[in-house]
């Protein structure tokens, strides 16, 4: 039998006919007993849930508001934010340290910015900062942390160095970061090395000295910037330290042995007298300094005006092993280095005899040092003149086939002015000087360097070329 | 009524409303009141889905019973239709659960061999009763195996006389929607039993 859908309203009122079977007046009760109490349970059930709900919801109230309690309380009593923090110090024995003002004993603590440590008579002390240079500040020493005072020009750390002997190992600090030892006369700025500095004596007497023993630090002392090596030392009273100069000089520097040291560059100072003649360093490649140019040593002192040096002097002070002192040149003239510069007196006479020159740079024998270092005095202010005489004379040998010399020049060009308009022109043809000398790991140094500083540099592709292993160039 | 019209606005009689606050407040000590209101539908609905003799009719009830309360606790009950049509699509809803649940133990087939043995024991009229019966019994066992939404909305319209509009309140869904589904149950349950008649006259 095939039915149709107009059926199916009618088959399901069948469904619906009749009515349900009538239950007994004790059945029907029974039922109704039965499921007004099913009922009723379901309700306490419900009921219960319900119950439990509001406190699941009252517990996570509490929570929330716990959480937001112990948030506040936390903000409120947290210790010093990490980002204040610029070191950490651990002692052998208690130091003091000062901190907005009050100062306390602590062997162990973290430092914020503008803390001061002094460490007593007889405990060492090793503040690891936050850039991850090791400080170890040596007995009787004050050393505050400030942040660095010239935002503008790079961002880094001041070590304010008051009394005592700080040494320094920094590992690379990146590009534009710098940690710098600020004494009260001097500013010794470093970018990767390991050095010391220290201060002696007090007002008057107060002396700074430095001692690199691995890369290279910047001084900034009385309006001029040198740069010492790995291996020269530097003060700021040459006079106590014995090293060269004449009584008043203000700045000299030793080398001590490195391999590294070494040529000259002495481009000008303004000095206008012997007696206030300053001294200044400035570590180059020693390559440069074996080259046979004369026109290094423009010091001006007593008047005489710009002085020359002769190739022979030059390569005579390298071959010895001295460091000249523009600044004890120019005060002492060529003829009193050797009877008014103790460290003059130790030197070969022959160095300043031989120079044959009127103001020629002073030099300061070291024992044991296969190359020297040069020296060089800025003029005050501006290094743009600076800038583009050196560029200029680096680019000068260049076209005149002398590659080492023009990357002795160039190196010094980069240490001392990293950030020069020019340097990029300074890297490319430092590493293309590098190439032409045959030197190809150094070129690919060099060339990885540029491509890090200026990955869409001018000379980038002739860079990713140098770094091309052999054989893949087109 | 016109699909997608809005449905007319229910009627709560006062009794009823307040005795689905006092549920939905957590009142307790309900279920005598509550019995004694929607008894009659309930007990009905259970009738005429599940039929005369269902052994679990008294269980069938009270189950409706708890889910309707459950539902009404739970706010899921808006007011949007009376009481008593509520409780008859609960009800309906648990029954037609039931059926699913025992077509999947074959017990409608079972119920139909009792009725088999019923037959063999009386005369002409008994078995022209039992094949009705058996007819309806059929019909029963086709609106478990359907798709629930369909069987749910052809007994809420054909069986127990809802409107449309009700029926969208009830299940939830738009008066087009129930309509289509009034429509495709009617035509779902008629090529199930065609293709049963088919069978059983085959075999």
């Amino acid at each position: 039998m095939t039915r149709s859908e107009h059926e199916v309203p009618e088959l399901l009122e069948q469904l619906s006919e009749g009515t349900p079977l009538e239950l007994d007046a004790f059945d029907e009760n029974e039922r109704r007993q039965r499921i007004a109490r099913a009922v009723d349970e379901r309700l306490d059930r419900l009921a219960a849930a319900r119950a439990r709900k509001r406190r699941r919801v009252f517990a996570a109230g509490l929570a929330a508001a716990f959480t937001a309690g112990a948030a506040a309380a936390y903000v409120v009593l947290r210790p010093p934010a990490t980002e204040n923090v610029v070191a950490t110090v651990t002692s052998d024995r208690p130091i003091e340290v000062r901190h907005h003002g009050a100062a306390q004993s602590t062997a162990s603590t973290r430092l914020e910015v503008s803390d001061e440590i002094h460490t007593p008579n007889d405990a060492t002390t090793t503040a690891i900062l936050t850039n991850g240079a090791s400080v170890e500040v040596d007995p009787d020493s004050t050393v505050r942390f400030d942040a660095h005072v010239d935002p503008a020009e790079y961002d880094g750390q001041d070590l304010r160095l008051t009394q005592g002997t700080v040494s320094l190992r920094v590992p690379k600090l990146g590009p534009h970061r710098t940690l710098s030892v600020v004494t009260p006369d001097a500013r010794v700025t470093v970018r990767g090395t390991r050095f010391s500095v220290s201060v002696f004596g007090a007002d008057a007497q107060r002396e700074t000295r430095v001692h690199v023993t691995q890369g290279s630090v910047w001084v900034d002392h009385a309006g001029k910037e040198d740069v010492l090596s790995a291996g020269q030392s530097w003060s700021s009273r040459p006079e106590l330290a014995g090293v060269t100069g004449t009584t008043t000089a203000t700045g000299s520097v030793t080398a001590t042995g490195s391999a590294n040291a070494g040529a000259t560059d002495a481009t000008g100072s303004a000095a206008t007298g012997a007696t206030t003649a300053t001294g200044s360093v400035n570590a180059t490649d020693t390559t440069s300094a074996t080259g046979g140019e004369g026109e290094r040593g423009a010091v001006a002192a007593n008047g005489v005006g710009h002085d020359r040096q002769s190739a022979a002097h030059r390569n005579h002070v390298v071959a010895r092993g001295r460091t000249m002192l523009p600044g004890d040149a120019v005060a002492a003239g060529s003829a009193a280095v050797d009877s008014t510069a103790p460290g003059a007196r130790r030197a070969s006479s022959g160095v300043a005899a031989s120079s044959g020159v009127t103001a020629s740079s002073a030099t300061v024998a070291v024992e044991g040092a296969p190359a020297a270092s040069a020296t060089h005095a800025d003029e005050a202010g501006s290094t743009l003149t600076a800038e583009n005489e050196l560029y200029r004379r680096a680019v000068s040998s260049v076209r005149g086939s002398d590659d080492s010399r023009a990357v002795g020049l160039l190196d010094t060009f980069l240490v001392r002015f990293p950030r020069s308009p020019l340097a990029q022109n300074a890297e490319v043809e430092r590493l293309r000087a590098l190439e032409r000398l045959g030197r190809h790991d150094a070129a690919v140094h060099a060339a990885q360097q540029y491509l890090s500083a200026y990955p869409r540099g001018f000379a980038s592709e002739e860079a990713r070329r140098l770094l091309a292993p052999a054989g893949t160039e087109r | 009524l016109v699909p997608g019209q809005k449905p007319p606005a229910p009627t709560l009689r006062a009794e009823d409303e307040a005795l689905i606050d006092a549920i939905q407040r957590g009142d307790r000590r309900l279920g005598d009141q509550l019995y004694g209101r929607l008894i009659r539908v309930v007990d009905a609905t259970v009738f005429r889905i599940a039929g005369r003799q269902d052994p679990e009719h008294d269980d069938l009830v009270q189950t409706a019973f708890e889910q309707i309360v459950i539902t009404i606790a739970e706010k899921k009950y808006a007011k949007a239709c009376s009481l008593t049509s509520w409780a008859a699509a609960v009800t309906c809803n648990v029954t037609l659960h039931a059926l699913r649940r025992r077509t999947a133990h074959r017990k409608v087939f079972d119920r139909n061999a009792e009725i088999e043995a019923a037959v063999s024991l009386g005369g002409l009229d008994v078995e022209r009763t039992v094949a009705a019966r058996r007819e309806l019994e059929r019909v029963r066992g086709h609106l478990s195996r359907m798709t629930p939404e369909r069987a749910e909305t052809l007994l809420l319209h054909d069986m127990l006389g809802k409107e449309l509009s009700e029926i969208a309140v009830l299940t939830g869904v738009s008066v087009a929607a129930a309509q289509s589904r009034l429509v495709r149950g009617r035509h779902e349950l008629v090529e199930r039993m065609n293709g049963d008649g088919t069978d059983a006259e085959d075999a």
